[in-house]
């Protein structure tokens, strides 16, 4: 059975369809993009994969469990969130949130052990942050936020990762550092990865699969059935440009400064 | 001074402070990283209130401060997960109109009720066994739950998405969060006041916060400042004659001002 399944959903908020009809698999091992302009659904699917928001009509899957019935599959998704910003004074490090990774885990009452603690410290490690665990996290830069929440998403090794805007509001070099950590962690435990992005050319080398949102319409399909401009001008307008490079795709905006 | 404590009264009244000063900051720190804070304000005048409206019709004015107090959290709690209103603006409503009530309650009240003042300003003095049982019975079941669901508390502060997404019943939680606090502010009001409650509520966690780099320093600190300001307030109340309430939330103050100067945040 494929890791996740999205059968005919369809979820609205108030009278509002803002996922219609959608379907979609995840087999092991994917990494799928989900991608589209702003307000057509993208954190709505997160959030239904994670059993947050229930659809009106259809079926979701995730580990062959049905997320609207109590299931434990949200203790095998790695969640990174949409950025949120943080009180710099909040009284928690960089190793606290991290460890928070393991409550869904642990259930109730039991706390972190050895066991978890040395994860939380390994993970730190594994995204580049060895030496900041006792920093307050609030105090950290966006880009190491960001992979302070990856290493949360990767305590008690999730089976999915689920990634939403990871590198959005963060300067250049954090995007860099952002992605390749997210590439390494891909290559190394081959998981499946659902990223939400509008920054999808530095993972068009991974992607095996596109789910490409529109306002009332969507397209699901490999990159060479979605990064195609009368696709992707279907859903962003006719300033949608897809140009190969070194044998390479990308997709560009189309610029009339210098026109 | 310390011959009064052989008087009961000033024995009750130690322990109330004592209580009090544990008390209140421990739910502080929640209703201030949750930014539920002016809940405990609104709470405070919401129960008092249901003081005149129990005083007006003779029957229990703590009971009538319950009534109040708990029926409006659960409304304010049920219209905010609607997303029929938000905390603040639903407090800031019924805090306005709670208080009208109570001008309007102890206005047909024929008689002056210093009773209904006791509970506006505070009185450490004229707690009774019954308030200290009730102050003591809250302090006890606070304390069990903070202890055993701290881990959950703490991660719906650090983010509500993220402990959604792990399947934490955030919702209910909240309401646990919000009921605490509503008896904790109705059962403190006698001791510290309608008025003053709030600051024992929300300064020592705010001190606290200035100081402490992590939650559970936080919640330690702002017990030890809880303390220190209630037994100090208490003593120079007795010293100086001058209302309990009053000089608790003034040294709960003077805590403050000095976590602001110490701070290394």
């Amino acid at each position: 059975m494929a890791e996740i399944i999205f059968n005919e959903v369809t979820v609205s908020y108030g009278d509002s369809p803002v996922l219609k009809d959608l379907t979609f698999v995840v087999e092991k091992e994917e990494f799928v993009i989900i991608m589209g302009p702003n307000g057509t659904g993208k954190t709505t699917l997160v959030k239904t994969l994670l059993g947050v928001k229930k659809p009106d009509k259809g079926l979701v899957y995730v580990l062959g469990c049905p997320v609207q019935k109590v299931c434990p599959h949200r203790k095998k998704i790695g969640y990174v969130p949409q950025f949120q910003s943080i009180d710099p004074d909040f009284p928690a490090t960089l190793y606290d949130v991290v460890l928070t990774g393991s409550y869904a885990n642990l259930g109730y009452v039991k706390l972190p052990g050895k066991e978890e603690k040395e994860e939380a410290l390994r993970l730190i490690e594994e995204v580049g942050l060895k030496g900041m665990e006792n920093h307050p996290f609030g105090r950290l830069s966006g880009g190491q936020q960001r992979r302070g929440l990856i290493a949360r998403a990767l305590m008690g090794s999730p089976r999915i990762l689920v990634l939403d805007e990871p590198t959005a509001g963060v300067d250049l070099a954090s995007q860099n550092q952002v992605r390749s950590t997210i590439q390494e962690i891909y290559k190394r435990t081959r998981i499946p990865v659902l990223l939400v992005t509008h920054d999808i050319n530095p993972f068009l080398s991974l992607v095996t699969k596109i789910v490409l949102l529109g306002y009332g319409k969507h397209f699901v399909g490999g990159k060479e059935d979605i990064i195609r401009e009368e696709i992707l001008r279907e859903v962003y307008g006719e300033y949608v440009r897809v140009i190969e490079v070194a044998g390479r795709k990308y997709v560009m905006t189309r610029d009339y400064h210098y026109a | 001074m310390l011959e009064l404590f052989a008087l009961s009264v000033i024995r009750k009244a130690f322990v109330a402070s004592v209580l009090v000063g544990l008390l209140l900051p421990l739910v502080g720190n929640f209703a201030l990283m949750t930014r539920t804070a002016f809940l405990g304000a609104g709470i405070a005048h919401i129960a008092f209130a249901g003081v005149a409206f129990g005083i007006m019709l003779s029957f229990s004015p703590l009971l009538g401060a319950f009534l109040f107090a708990l029926l409006s959290v659960a409304f304010i709690w049920y219209a905010e997960k609607r997303n029929w209103i938000t905390y603040d603006v639903g407090m800031s409503i019924l805090f306005s109109f709670f208080m009208a009530l109570a001008i309007l309650f102890l206005g047909l009240t024929k008689q002056y009720s210093g009773e209904a003042m006791s509970y506006l300003f505070g009185s450490v003095l004229t707690v009774s066994t019954v308030d200290i049982i009730l102050l003591f019975i809250t302090v006890l079941l606070f304390s069990i739950f903070v202890g055993v669901f701290y881990k959950e508390l703490f991660h719906i502060i650090l983010s509500r998405d993220l402990a959604l997404a792990s399947g934490l019943p955030v919702d209910t939680f909240t309401f646990l969060m919000l009921l605490f606090m509503t008896i904790s502010v109705v059962v403190s009001m006698k001791a510290v006041g309608a008025l003053l409650v709030f600051g024992l509520l929300v300064m020592p966690s705010a001190a606290a916060y200035r100081l402490a780099f992590r939650f559970h320093r936080m919640i330690l600190l702002s017990l030890v400042f809880g303390l220190i300001s209630s037994i100090a307030g208490f003593f120079i109340s007795l010293t100086l004659d001058i209302p309990s309430g009053a000089a608790i939330v003034i040294i709960a103050f003077l805590l403050l001002i000095i976590s602001f100067i110490f701070s290394r945040k």
